[in-house]
């Protein structure tokens, strides 16, 4: 147990960036950056009251909704059917399913609106809105695990903040 | 609603393992966990072939009636019956919702 909990939050390092002032007309800096496993750079805000740490992800709470940071490794595609990498699981799963598990993991999605696909910075960011709110998958070529961000409720500056200035470290 | 006993809950647990891993051994299995489980077994087409449609008494809308202890009941035995095909299935369909049954196991 202890063991795992330390890999969790070895795994997930949050770097606080920015600095704060105590004048009370300056607005204080909220940003910080997550770092996934090491590789991936992700904008998070501050103003979180929680956090939580399990096994392969990192839980923000917020006043009034939560935001999911999921790395999701060969073990895990393995373990659902696919001999796949996961760069390779999710471009296919997301773009033109064509095995039975990529198939079946769309529809795990329930109803899907594409909202967008684009790349920035080495990173392939497909953004989806899903039944159960908003899922951001983050695939690099460069790295052997995929990021999922999900949150019942993030604003289109928070996703423009995701995109723009998430990094492979 | 009829409380979920120490036994249900483990046999749920037992189910949930098998879609998500070990670690739904500390999962709290409480109504809002059922209900996603709801929500997952009913979404995939793919998987329903495994599995018969869970009958109407037991259904309100395409909501599944979770604060009863039939209906819970019914449930696991219907997926028990079904086989490890199923499970399996909904192994896949279940990958974008474990954070969704882990903060719902946590109240949220």
């Amino acid at each position: 147990m202890v063991k795992w909990i330390c890999q969790s939050v070895l795994m997930a390092i949050i770097v606080l960036s920015g600095c704060a002032d105590d004048s009370p007309k300056v607005k204080q800096n909220l940003d910080a950056d997550l770092i996934l496993n090491s590789k991936f750079s992700i904008p998070i805000d501050r103003s979180h009251t929680a956090i939580r740490a399990i096994r392969d992800s990192v839980i923000l709470s917020y006043d009034d909704h939560y935001i999911s940071y999921r790395w999701i490794a060969a073990e895990e595609i393995k373990f659902i059917g696919s001999e796949k990498m996961p760069y390779d699981f999710f471009t296919s799963a997301l773009t033109s399913p064509k095995q039975e598990v990529e198939i079946v993991f769309l529809e795990g999605l329930g109803k899907v609106n594409k909202r967008a696909v684009l790349s920035r910075n080495n990173i392939d960011y497909y953004i989806l809105d899903v039944e159960r709110g908003t899922k951001i998958y983050m695939l690099s070529k460069a790295v052997d695990f995929v990021v999922e961000i999900s949150s019942k409720s993030l604003t289109e500056k928070e996703i423009e903040k995701i995109v723009e200035s998430s990094k492979l470290k | 609603m009829d409380a979920i006993s120490l036994d249900e809950k483990q046999e749920f647990r037992e189910i949930l393992q098998v879609i998500f891993g070990p670690q739904v051994r500390n999962w709290d299995i409480n109504i809002r966990v059922l209900e996603l489980f709801g929500t997952l077994i009913q979404t995939s087409d793919s998987c329903s072939r495994y599995m018969d449609l869970v009958p109407r008494p037991f259904v309100v809308g395409s909501v599944i009636k979770w604060v009863s202890k039939q209906a819970r009941e019914y449930i696991v035995r219907h997926i028990k019956n079904s086989g490890k095909h199923y499970l399996v299935c909904l192994r896949v369909a279940g990958l974008s919702m474990k954070n969704d049954f882990y903060m719902a196991s946590q109240g949220f």
